[in-house]
Order: C-alpha cells, then structure tokens, then sequence
C-alpha cells in the first residue's frame, strides 16, 4: 500500500487530464466566440497525450498496486478501461466540434467536463474503497447532468436533465445506503476489510440486501431495467455528440465499476458462504441482463426517432454486456476463471466503436437536415452514400453479424456464458440469440429506409471532410476486429489477470 | 497452375468487388466488364481443380479413428488444402480445402455465378420503368456488381471452409449481399421478401452459432490436445475434421447429440428450404431480379442440403441415423408438396420456385437412404437442380423481360413467335421433370434407386411427385406456348439475343451431356460418398 507522494505515479493519466480541463476552462473565458477551434485542439490534444501515455505503458504495473493508502487500484484492467474512457472522450469532442447542437459559447465547458468526467471514470474503474467508488461515480454523475442540459433553449435538452438528476438522484441515494450498510458491518469502508468481514461471518441477508443496492446504484449507470426508464430521454434530449458520450463512457464506467467490485468482494472466495452469495447474485444479474435485453429490443422496434431508437438499443446491449458480469461463480474458488469479465470489456470496446460510429451518422444527419426521424434517413445511400454504407456497417455490426466486430464481441461473450456449463447460462443464451435476432427489426428498418425507400429531396448530404475521417477510422476496427479479433483478446487478457 | 487455388477462388470475386466500389464514377460502363472478367477467374480455376481433383481419395476411417489427429491433409480425404491458424486465441484456423462431397459444389458455384453475372446484363436500354427489368442490370450498377461478387465470395467460402467458425463467417456472410440484392432491385414487394429471406436465415444461423459455440467448449473435451495448423497444440477446436474423424464422440450424453442435431439440420433446413420452413422461398424468388434467382435457387438452396452432408452427417452419424426417417419423410413432403403448389401458381416465377422446393426433397430423400446410389443421386441431384433451375429461372427472365408480366395465363402461341425460346424452354422444363436423356433423370433415378431400399414407403408416395412435375410442366406449356395469342403485340416479341443465348447454351450443353454421360460429375463425388456412408453405417453397429 502506497503513500500519497508514491501514489502520484500511478495516476498520471489523470493527471494530465486534471491539467487540460484547467487549461481549457482558462482558454474559454477568453472571447468565447472565437476560440471554438482553440478549444477543441486542446481538449483534443490533452485527451490525445493521456491516451498515448496509457498506451506508452504509463501508469500501467505489471501487477496490483494498491495506491493512495488503498484507496485505489492500479493494474492492468484500470488501464485497458482508460483507453476506453480516453478514445470516447476524444471521439465526443471531435463529434461536437462539427456539431450545431453545441453552441460555440458553451463549447469550452463542455470540453473541460467531458474531459473530467473521463478523469472521473478512471478513478470509478480503479476504486477499491466504497468512498472513493461513490464519490467517482457521484462525480461523472453530477457533470453528466450539465452536459445533458447542455442545450439551455431547448425544452426537452432541460427535460432530459432534470429527469437524469431525480432519477440519478434516487439511485446514488439508494446505492449510498447499501455502502453505509457495508460500513456498518465491516467498521470499514476499504472493499479489502468488507472482504474480510464477509468472509468471516457468512453472508447474512444484510450484506446480500446491501450488494444488491449498490448495485441498483449501478444498474442506472449502465441503464440495466428496472433502472432504464432515464435513459431515452436523456438521449433524445442531450445534444447528439452528448448522446453519443452518454451512450459509451458512462456504461462502460458503471460496467468496470461493478467488475471491480464482484472482484474485490467475491473474486477467488472460498467456503459456501460466499459460493451462495456468488450464485445468487449470478442468477439475480442473469435476470436482469434477461429482462434489460428484451426490454430494450422490444421497445426499440417501434420507435420513429433514431436517437431514441439507438437510446433502445444501447439498453439492450447493457443486458447483453450484463450476461458476462452474471459469470460471478466462475470467478470464485481456487482457481478463478475471468472469461466473463474480459467478455464484458472485449465487447464494450467493439461496442464504443459502432455505437460512436452511429450516433456519428446521426450526428452529421441532425446537422444537415435538422432531425433525427427514421424518414430523415431516407435514401441517404444515394444523398450521403459514405456515410450510408458505414452506417450500415455499425447497424449490422449491432445485429452482431459477421464478418463485422460486433460478432465477434457476441460470440466471445456466448462462449463464456456456454462455458458456465449450467442450465441457467444455457437459458440465458438461448435469450441473448433470441433478442440478437429480434434486434435485426429494427437495426434493418434504417437500412431499409437508407437504401431502399426513395425520398422526395435527392439533394446530397454532405458529411464533411472531418466527419468523413472519422467515419472510416470508426469503420475500420469494426470491420477489423470481425477478422482479426486475436489483439483484442490479448488486451482483454489485461482485465484480471 | 495456380497454388492455393481455394483461396484464389474464394477471394478473387471480392478483389473485384473492392475494384469496382473504389473505381471513380467515370468508369460506369465498364462495372459490368471487370464484374464478369472476375467472375470468370473462378469458373477458370474451377477447371484446374476438375481436371486435377483425385477422384480415389477417401479417407481411412478405421485407422483414423485411432490416430492421432494430423495435420496431412490426405488423410482425411481432403485435396487442394490451405491451412494457417488465424486467431490464435480461439484455436481458429482458417483452413479450406475440397473432398468429392464440395467438389461439384464448388464447381456449380463457379459456373453459376458467372452465368448470373452474365445475365445481368443489360441489352438495350429498357423503355419502361426500370424496377421492371427484372434481367438486365441498368441502375446502381456499382453496388449490384460490387454485392454479387460479394456473394459469390461467401458462397464459395461455404462450400470449401472445413473449420467451423470460418463456416459460419461465410454463412452469414452471404446474407447481406442477397439481402441488398433483393431488397434494392427486386420487384413491387422487394422489401417483404428481402428481410423475410434475411429473418428466416438468420434465426436458423443463430441456433447453428450456439451450437458450433457448444461443441468448441465441450465437445473436445477428455479428447486431448489438438494439433493446430503452426504446430501448436489446443484444447479445444474448430477444426471440422477432428470432430468427425478422430475421436469418437459420444456426446455427452445422446440427448445432447440430438439437440446439437437438431440445431444444425434447422439451420440448414431453412436453407433448403424444408417445409415447413419453405415460405421465404416463393417470396424471395418472386421479387428477386433474374440473376438474382439463378444464383438464389442455382447455389444458395444447395448449401442447405451440403451443410447436412459436412456437418451433421459425418459429426453426428448416430443422431443422422436415429433421424433418417424423419428426413426422408419431410422430403416426401417438400416433393409431393412442392409438386402441388407448383400446380397451382398462376406466376410463371412461383412455379419454378415451388419446383425447386419439390426437387430439393429429392436431395433430402436421397441421403437419408444411407445407399451408395441414394447418395450419389443426391448430390447428383444437387448439382443438376443448379443447372437446370438456373435455365428455368433465365427462361422466365426472358419472357418478363419483353412482356413484363409473368401470369401465365397472359400468353399462349409463343411457340410461333419463339421457336428457339420455345426449344430451350422445352429443354429445360422437361429435364425438371425427369426425362430420360437429360440430366435430371439419371439423379432422381438414383434417387428413387437408392431409397426404395431404405424408405420403401416414402419412395413410392415421392414417385408421384415425377407425375405431378409433368402435370405442371406440361400444363405450363400448353398454356404459354400453344394455342392462341392473348395478345396482338406478342406477335413482336423477338427470339433470343446474344445475352440470352451465351447464358443459356452452356447450361443447356450441361444438362443434355449430363443426360447421355453423367459420370464425370459422379465420378468426383462416388469414393467420398461411399466412405461418409460407411462412416454413418458404422454408428449402427
């Protein structure tokens, strides 16, 4: 365990991030019209040296180095979900500069909060004491809200953050009651002592009462049902480029969140307490990865708005990433068995790209004809063909079809589920196909109108030459690692060891 | 000779795909010439691998049950093989390669797409709107030869993939080109009938991943290590091979081994099309454009039936027995089925989709018989429905092309106005029908030959599906080209262009050699056959 001074080491990435929020709010109180340009190059550019610092092996240690008297976490999985975190950031930022969505005069603040809120993601994925975890996720929560009021004149931007508070609000309070529970039973608020506790007086229904409302807490961050009912709204209503953040980085957040904690608390456990407790808590997210999926393919198939329907989807990809976090037994006993939890993260990153890649579409498709209707979409293959044909990619790459990355993001999570080798996991899988096939409706639906419905207006979209990189740099990893997936299973090695 | 000609066949349709999307607009008229010259580059190496393909290569069953899993591709049967690992991380190779039960798949393949790119196109400029030309390609001509050649290149992955994951990658690979296809220049109800094909598809590919995902985690398991193509060893595989040659799986338990069965043969069953899995079939053909039907009913349907006899067959043998009379008797069906709609369709194109639903059962019937005969009619049967429907499916295109309708109650005396066409017309329908001297006979000959000594039942009801073909054949013309003309303008109606004669005579030299000769195609596939045979055989004993 590390003191302060040494700690600093481990959270250099952050580090760097602290510095370019700083950096930019100074820029953007200096003539806030013209800076639009400044701004984002240099949210871009600290986003950019944060990344390549990771990536550099910076802050990345061979093993668990417990940082900040044991308040964090440095290992390999907090800085494969840096990554995640930087590479989202980074897009967002691109995406909102092309953007009319994002006024010029808020530009900066949304830079600067884009850019802590992914500090505070990175500190959510490395918390290793129910403080630290709740002040990281109170701290993304709170800057989440800003950015979905970002558009101020606009009613449903302002509906969508102040249904995010109540409902943020709520959950926070209830996942803050189950930490206060643990802190009474261990005496403790280190993740390591509740342990220890647990371990040793068996797991009465109080500490399974408190599991199961910390993860509540959690269940709205990844937009898991019952805790989904935010979640379209706050989409349709944020800022696309918002949108396109809230729908990756904030999930992705709560995702590496709960995998630390099941980890923390159950990884390698032994004796039957903990084995009940692990299997409840197995069937109990199993369930609500079962009812999340459906919920959100069911609910997406009749939506008009593809904001809304992406927001749908994006649901039931959380029941999908859920499956993975319901291997909780395989991580218990001797011999702990992580296939699961790479799963998860193996799929979030195929997913940060083809759910950016989209809500990218939709972004430069809001920009050009000022909605986001199905019927916008409306032979755009033949208006905007780049980016009708990489929509297609990222839609069908949702679908999960090969030779697309979303395939391959579904079938390593299926083989970790079939690996479980239980009945349970087998029904859950038979689910999850089910739900991959009913997401084909809709998914098509765009494609359809894309390509085969003739529009009225046959003048072209144009996309932008900035925009148009993106796309194909977007594309390419999905298409990629549909191929050539072995890397990406080699950086999900990362996540446990 | 060209090395690693598989992997040249498979991939060159997609190098030309890619060549086409990236060339600048200016170079439109010439989409269709690079199309059809890299289309041609398969059906070329096709007749490398004909006349190079060692028809007595089998594989040793008995002495590989007990070896060790190699890495010689001889061994197990296979010719023209490429091997390399390609995602270590799953133990996935990408390893193709071609034994007589491929073979006249991969050939059929060659020859089809080639023909349909051909079809496609267009002769003159078309006077009516242009969803209405259903041969000739003249919209979005960059997308329509980018898609087919896309799809030539999944078609031709399936039939030559032997590991498990790189099959379903095909698989599903060629769901999204037809799916355009269809979908972007088909006919009035192109949409129904484009994502109906791609829903139905899918939910059988879906049960088949879930299976292939099972068998990788379990079914290897106490089967010890694996030899992968570097030289590593695994514990687990894909490799389609060591599944059916060597270790003896008793799955798990039987139970398991029929639900993993069960999930394949749905899978391939929608492709077939099966009753009662059969709907999308008359939908998809109906709107499909020409070219896109011949390569629909020409190829597609057949990966179906090859499916069953690569996976389910020689991985299964004991759940393949226990459900032979199952698959003989949903094959009774689809022919006498098939045979009746067929009767009762007033659209020329439907008709020839439900006979391709009646003569697909003739596949499924025949390799339920477990004979030498009834196999080699099977696959006989396979690769001569290609051909035969495939000139079905160009015939009916030449008669919408110039009427642009295909009730068939709408003609009548085209005979007069038409006499080659009427010629080719009878060809074709005739050879349907099983007509001594073409080439469909000599299948459903051995076919009937085959099963009568399994499935003596289920034979004899199916022999009244050769009645009622001649009874819609027949029918059909009479009905379109005898008699009277419905309608003055049809006396104009020109005979065969260029187009339409270059796709229709080497399908026709096909089927009438075929006919008089047909063992050079049995010969590809009789010594495989007789050993996948033997090899489910065994599992009785």
């Amino acid at each position: 365990m590390l003191g302060n001074g040494a700690s600093l080491a481990y959270v250099i990435p952050e580090g760097i991030l602290g510095v370019t929020v700083a950096l930019v709010m100074a820029l953007g109180s200096f003539k806030p019209t013209r800076t639009r340009g400044v701004l984002a190059a240099a949210g871009i550019a600290g986003m950019a040296a944060a990344l390549a610092a990771t990536a550099a092996g910076v802050s990345w240690p061979d093993g668990t180095v417990l940082a900040f008297h044991g308040n964090i976490v440095s290992d390999g999985m907090v800085a494969v979900f840096r990554l995640v975190f930087l590479l989202t950031g980074l897009l967002t930022i691109v995406f909102a500069y092309g953007s009319d969505e994002v006024d010029t005069r808020d530009f900066g603040d949304m830079t600067a909060m884009i850019a802590a809120s992914v500090m505070g993601m990175c500190f959510m994925a490395a918390a290793a004491d129910l403080l630290m975890m709740y002040l990281a996720m109170e701290f993304v929560g709170i800057l989440s809200y800003v950015l979905a009021g970002l558009k101020r004149e606009d009613q449903r931007s302002s509906e969508a953050a102040l249904k995010y508070v109540i409902f943020g609000a709520a959950s926070s309070g209830v996942a803050l009651f189950g930490m206060s529970l643990l802190y009474g039973i261990a005496g403790d608020t280190s993740l390591a002592a509740v342990r220890a506790v647990l371990v040793g007086h068996g797991f009465e229904p109080l500490g399974l009462m408190a599991l199961v409302m910390i993860l509540a807490g959690l269940g709205y961050k990844m937009a898991a049902v019952p805790f989904h009912m935010w979640c379209p709204d706050v989409y349709q209503g944020a800022p696309t480029p918002i949108t396109a953040f809230f729908s990756v980085a904030p999930k992705a957040a709560g995702f590496a969140l709960t995998l630390r904690l099941m980890d923390l608390l159950l990884g390698g456990i032994d004796g039957d307490a903990g084995a009940s407790l692990g299997h409840g808590l197995a069937v109990l997210i199993g369930l609500v990865s079962m009812a999340t999926m459906t919920v959100g393919n069911l609910s997406a198939l009749k939506q008009t708005s593809v904001k809304r329907l992406l927001a749908y989807s994006s649901i039931a990809h959380a029941g999908y990433l859920l499956m993975g976090v319901a291997t909780i037994p395989a991580i218990m006993g001797p011999s702990p068995d992580y296939t699961g939890f790479r799963a998860v993260f193996f799929y979030l990153v195929i997913y940060l790209f083809m759910n950016l890649g989209a809500f990218l579409v939709v972004t430069r498709v809001v920009t050009r004809l000022g909605s986001d209707d199905v019927s916008a979409f409306r032979s755009l293959g033949r208006r905007s063909p780049l980016a009708a044909v990489v929509m297609a990619i990222f839609l069908f790459s949702l679908v999960g079809l090969p030779p697309t990355a979303g395939f391959a993001g579904k079938f390593y999570l299926f083989y970790a589920i079939l690996s479980q080798g239980s009945a349970f996991f087998y029904i859950l899988a038979l689910v999850g196909v089910a739900n991959s096939f009913i997401s084909l409706f809709y998914y098509a639906r765009i494609v359809r109108v894309m390509f085969l419905d003739k529009s009225p207006d046959t003048r072209p979209v144009p996309v932008g030459a900035l925009a148009a990189v993106v796309l194909v740099i977007l594309a390419i990893p999905t298409i990629l690692f549909g191929i050539w997936f072995g890397p990406l299973v080699d950086l999900a090695g990362w996540v446990f060891i | 000779m060209v090395d690693h000609v598989l992997t040249w066949m498979t991939f060159s349709p997609l190098i030309g795909a890619a060549i086409i999307v990236f060339l600048p607009g200016r170079f439109k008229e010439s989409f269709k010439y690079i199309a059809v010259a890299t289309a041609a580059v398969p059906l070329l190496l096709a007749v490398q691998v004909f006349l190079n393909f060692d028809t007595h290569l089998v594989p040793d069953i008995a002495a590989l049950k007990s070896a060790a899993p190699s890495l010689d591709p001889r061994a197990y049967g296979l010719q023209f093989v490429d091997h390399i690992v390609w995602i270590k991380a799953f133990n996935i190779e990408y390893f193709v390669g071609i034994d007589g039960v491929s073979v006249p798949m991969v050939l059929l393949t060659a020859l089809v797409s080639f023909i349909a790119v051909l079809a496609s196109f267009l002769v003159k400029k078309p006077v009516e709107p242009l969803h209405n030309s259903q041969a000739g390609i003249k919209v979005k001509e960059r997308g329509y030869y980018a898609l087919i050649l896309l799809l030539e290149t999944g078609m031709m992955g399936v039939f030559v993939a032997l590991d498990f994951f790189l099959f379903y990658v095909f698989w599903e690979l060629m769901l999204l080109p037809m799916y355009f296809l269809i979908g972007i220049w088909g006919g009035p109800r192109k949409e129904y009938a484009a994502i109906k094909f791609f829903l139905y598809t899918l939910a059988g590919s879906l049960l088949m991943l879930l299976a292939i995902v099972y068998m990788y985690i379990y079914g290897t398991a106490g089967h010890g290590e694996f030899l992968l193509a570097d030289g590593t060893t695994a514990d687990h595989t894909f490799n389609m091979m060591y599944f059916a040659y060597n270790t003896n799986f008793e799955w798990v338990s039987f139970i398991t081994g029929k639900m993993l069965w069960v999930l394949f043969f749905i899978g391939f069953a929608i492709k077939i099309p099966m009753f009662p899995f059969h709907t999308w079939l008359p939908d998809a053909h109906v709107e499909a454009p020409t070219a896109v039907s011949v390569i629909l009913a020409g190829v597609l349907l057949k990966m179906g039936t090859y499916g069953i006899l690569r996976i389910n067959y020689p991985i299964f043998p004991s759940e393949t027995l226990w459900a032979a009379g199952a698959m003989a008797a949903f094959g009774t069906i689809n022919i006498v089925y098939g045979a009746f709609c067929a009767m009762a369709q007033k659209d020329f194109k439907s008709l020839v989709a439900y006979s391709s639903i009646s003569h697909m059962g003739f596949v499924l019937l025949g390799m339920s018989s477990f004979t030498q005969e009834g196999m080699n009619g099977a696959v006989l049967q396979m690769f001569n429905h290609g051909t035969i429907t495939s000139m079905m499916f160009l015939l009916v295109g030449v008669i919408y092309d110039r009427a642009h309708h295909r009730d068939l109650e709408g003609f009548g005396g085209l005979a007069k106005v038409m006499p080659i066409y009427t010629g080719f017309v009878g060809l074709a329908f005739l050879a349907a029908l099983g007509l001594p001297g073409l080439s469909g006979f000599i299948s459903e000959a051995l076919v009937f030959l085959g099963a009568f000594q399994t499935h003596r039942v289920a034979t004899i009801i199916s022999m009244s599906g050769v009645i009622l073909a001649a009874g819609y054949v027949l029918w059909m013309i009479h009905r379109v080209f005898l008699g009277p003309l419905k309608k003055e303008e049809y006396a104009q109606f020109a005979d065969l262009n260029w187009r339409e004669w270059a796709t229709l005579v080497p399908l026709a030299i096909i089927v009438i050699v075929l006919g008089f000769y047909p063992m050079p195609v049995l010969n590809l596939m009789s010594a495989s056959l007789g050993a996948l045979k033997d090899l489910v055989l065994a599992a009785a004993m």
